[in-house]
């Protein structure tokens, strides 16, 4: 009886304002940051990043934070790395290479020790901070080692990052808002996804892209589908421009109701991102 | 006074046995359809005979099954691209009969339809941005005009909810109301479509002559009606949609609402532009208008307010016609001054989904399951089942004597896999993928059941396609640019 009044009086007070999802979509055309190396190199913006998305999750416990690559020609997760069978884990450097996995039975409960120790060296970090830290940056360093220069184009694959990112938001507001109303109720109402996510914003998402490389013909259907998208499910889309010039995205951020910053002076970059 | 009153109530139940008849005839296939089954109490579909008790003595497995089935069951749309009519001029028409004060669908059968209607009208105007929508109310014997064909949601979406407050009255009137819906339509465009879609909870139709010279004036005047019953089977609206649409099956023209969600979804599936058949363009051919003029206007922010030439407002922003200049306030209009069509890109690129639909993805079996070297969703990362934790964890569709395997679970494995392989040879019959994967055929990514419908019905986009190395269609763009 103790144990059911206490849950009930938890669970009403609960009243905090809803956790939120940032996904963030991080241009990362080689060409496009070659030529802003001298006022802005790569790894200082994704300094300044690392910054944001640590105060992202400071505010609430439960915020998410979602990276995605919008590469040469592809489109990668960044940070919520892919879950390989345990025994991949462990190798800081290889995330995505999943091909030799599931054909060595290791047993269970070593890795994640090993991955533990590997988080504690660092006393003076907070862990979440730094498994995310870890986790983009060999991410990034996977995705650079697999890039060749025949691949290399001065294009971004930005419609198929928004797509994954809606993609994935889906899948989390449907979880969220399956723990928030319990499963029977979020799955008839996620017959319409429009109106399920406005009614119980079990999740707050919204998507900021860091865009250094211009417009694309090809992609314009794609891209229209995918903002067409992030209206219905009620998204906002903010634009931070670091370079070139996009009328795309300019459509993307006005239609969602999102902010577009063409940024003047790239090293303020972290200024604008926690003030904005 | 009593004999007229003795006359109706036998007309009712003439038309009530002709329903049943039909329903009979028609509905004998397919169950889903279910057409007619207030009245069919011998159409009883057994459902509890498809829960199936899973290895753990709970049948949560089965019902995740049928919900995935359900779906998916959604998603199974031809994908074939077609000549669509997306510049629609559609009527709606609703009942406002005493039938309609029926509580078999909750709250009301009024109530409901008013709800839907305004969910109808947005979804429809998102799905077709320049298309017109007027709707018409059938109430006391008269066609009611409730709001005027217009491009504009809200004016709709007003009128409709001002008629929560009146009552339901009276009897509903088919061929005025249809009469009303041809003077409508009647003037539209040779490239719009002219399409009526009748919401008829009655059961008969007191017309003031005779409704066939009314259908085949529809059928004349190239307006196709769809219908969507809340009672029951009635054989006029049956000829109607039967005559008005030659070459679709009445299936997908004419339905009975099975519950509130059923009656939900048919509403919806009207929002999709209908497909432009072949025999009509063929005949057409000499006066075809292949091309149509429109005007992408520009924005303008004044200082000053100024008066717009659609509703004589002053007002300090707006568009201007990009062939006379004139301002209107809102896209997508008619130019009132040169009655060019203007819009915006966006507009079009609205409907570009219905031109260019995504492919269905496909079930994956079992073997080429375990042939991929994808573990997990290729979007969400969600892991995909394995074979050996789903063999106690079987679906429904697989399982047909699943309870006595249940209790041999030490058995149950070698079984699954035999039905598995079973099973394999004919795809796309159940829509429920064994291993829980789906795979976009063009790029091979394998995805789970929640981002399948999520890429059909929202983004409309392959996420596998879009962000793999597109080598092949990233080549072609990239000569051409350069050409």
């Amino acid at each position: 009886m103790n144990a059911v009044d206490g849950s009930d009086h938890y669970s009403k007070t609960s009243d905090e304002p809803p956790p939120s999802l940032l996904t963030i979509i991080l241009d990362t055309n080689p060409h496009a940051w070659a030529l802003l190396a001298p006022t802005l190199p790569l790894s200082a913006a994704i300094a300044n990043l690392l910054v944001f998305i640590n105060a992202h999750l400071a505010f609430n416990n439960a915020n998410k934070v979602c990276v995605i690559a919008s590469h040469t020609r592809r489109a990668e997760f960044l940070y919520p790395p892919r879950p390989t069978p345990p025994t991949t884990t462990t190798t800081n450097n290889a995330p995505d290479d999943s091909s030799d996995d599931e054909a060595m039975p290791d047993p269970s409960p070593s890795p994640p020790k090993k991955h533990s120790q590997t988080l504690l060296d660092d006393a003076n970090h907070y862990r979440p901070f730094t498994h995310l830290q870890r986790t983009l940056l060999s991410a990034l360093s996977t995705l650079f080692a697999t890039t060749n220069s025949d691949t290399l184009t001065a294009t971004t694959a930005i419609a198929g990052a928004l797509t994954l990112a809606l993609t994935y938001i889906n899948k989390q507001q449907l979880l969220a808002s399956a723990t928030v109303s319990g499963p029977a109720s979020s799955s008839t109402t996620n017959t319409d996804a429009a109106t399920t996510t406005q009614q119980s914003p079990g999740l707050i998402s919204r998507i900021l892209i860091l865009s250094v490389s211009g417009d694309l013909a090809h992609q314009y259907i794609p891209l229209m589908n995918t903002i067409f998208a992030c209206q219905r499910m009620a998204i906002p889309i903010d634009i931070a421009k670091i370079s070139g010039d996009t009328v795309f995205l300019q459509q993307a951020s006005d239609a969602t109701g999102g902010v577009y910053i063409k940024i003047k002076q790239p090293k303020g970059l972290l200024h604008i991102l926690l003030a904005a | 006074m009593a004999d007229s009153d003795q006359e109706y109530v036998q007309d009712i139940s003439d038309e009530e046995v002709e329903a049943h008849i039909v329903t009979r005839g028609a509905g004998d296939g397919s169950k889903a359809r279910g057409s007619g089954t207030r009245g069919g109490a011998w159409e009883v579909t057994r459902t509890w005979e498809n829960v199936v008790e899973g290895a753990d003595g709970t049948i949560s497995s089965t019902v995740d099954g049928m919900l995935e089935a359900d779906k998916r069951k959604r998603l199974l749309k031809d994908t074939t691209p077609l000549q669509r009519g997306i510049i629609r001029q559609v009527l709606l028409v609703i009942d406002l009969s005493t039938a309609m004060v029926e509580k078999d669908l909750r709250p009301t059968r009024h109530l409901l339809t008013l709800r839907y209607v305004q969910d109808f009208i947005s979804e429809f105007f998102e799905q077709n941005p320049i298309a017109q929508l007027g709707v018409i109310g059938m109430r006391d014997g008269l066609a009611v005009r409730i709001s005027d064909m217009s491009g504009n949601p809200n004016d709709h979406i007003t009128k409709v909810q001002e008629l929560r407050a009146e009552e339901p009255k009276g009897q509903a009137s088919l061929q005025n109301a249809l009469e009303m819906a041809r003077a409508a339509l009647f003037h539209a465009p040779a490239h719009t479509t002219r399409e009526v879609l009748l919401i008829f909870g009655s059961l008969l139709s007191s017309d003031p002559g005779d409704i066939h010279t009314t259908i085949t004036a529809l059928v004349n005047a190239k307006i196709t009606v769809r219908v969507i019953g809340l009672a029951a089977q009635v054989a006029i609206c049956n000829t109607i949609v039967t005559r008005t649409n030659p070459s679709i099956p009445t299936t997908d023209t004419y339905a009975v609402a099975l519950n509130e969600q059923h009656y939900r979804d048919l509403l919806m599936r009207f929002t999709t532009p209908p497909a432009i058949s072949q025999a009509r363009t063929a005949e057409e051919e000499a006066n075809k208008s292949s091309l149509l003029m429109m005007g992408f206007p520009s924005r303008i922010a004044d200082q000053e307010p100024s008066f717009c030439a659609c509703h004589s407002k002053p007002t300090s922003g707006g568009y201007l016609c990009s062939r006379c200049s004139s301002k209107v306030c809102s896209l997508p209009t008619q130019c009132p001054v040169c009655g060019l069509q203007l819009i915006l890109s966006t507009h079009l690129a609205r409907s570009y989904h219905h031109l260019f639909p995504l492919r269905n993805w496909v079930e994956v079996s079992w073997p080429r399951a375990e042939a991929s070297t994808q573990h997990d969703c290729r979007t969400c990362h969600t892991m995909f089942p394995t074979r050996s934790g789903a063999s106690g964890h079987q679906k429904p569709s697989v399982t047909t004597n699943g309870h006595r395997d249940a209790m041999a679970l030490s058995t149950t494995r070698g079984n699954a896999n035999a039905r598995a392989q079973k099973a394999a040879p004919k795809p796309a019959s159940s829509g429920v993928s064994e291993s829980g994967r789906y795979e976009c055929e063009t790029c091979g990514s394998h995805f789970c059941i929640d981002c399948d419908v999520f890429s059909h019905e929202v983004s409309h986009n392959c996420p596998g396609c879009q962000s793999l190395e597109e080598e092949v269609h990233m080549a072609a763009t990239t000569a051409t640019e350069e050409d």
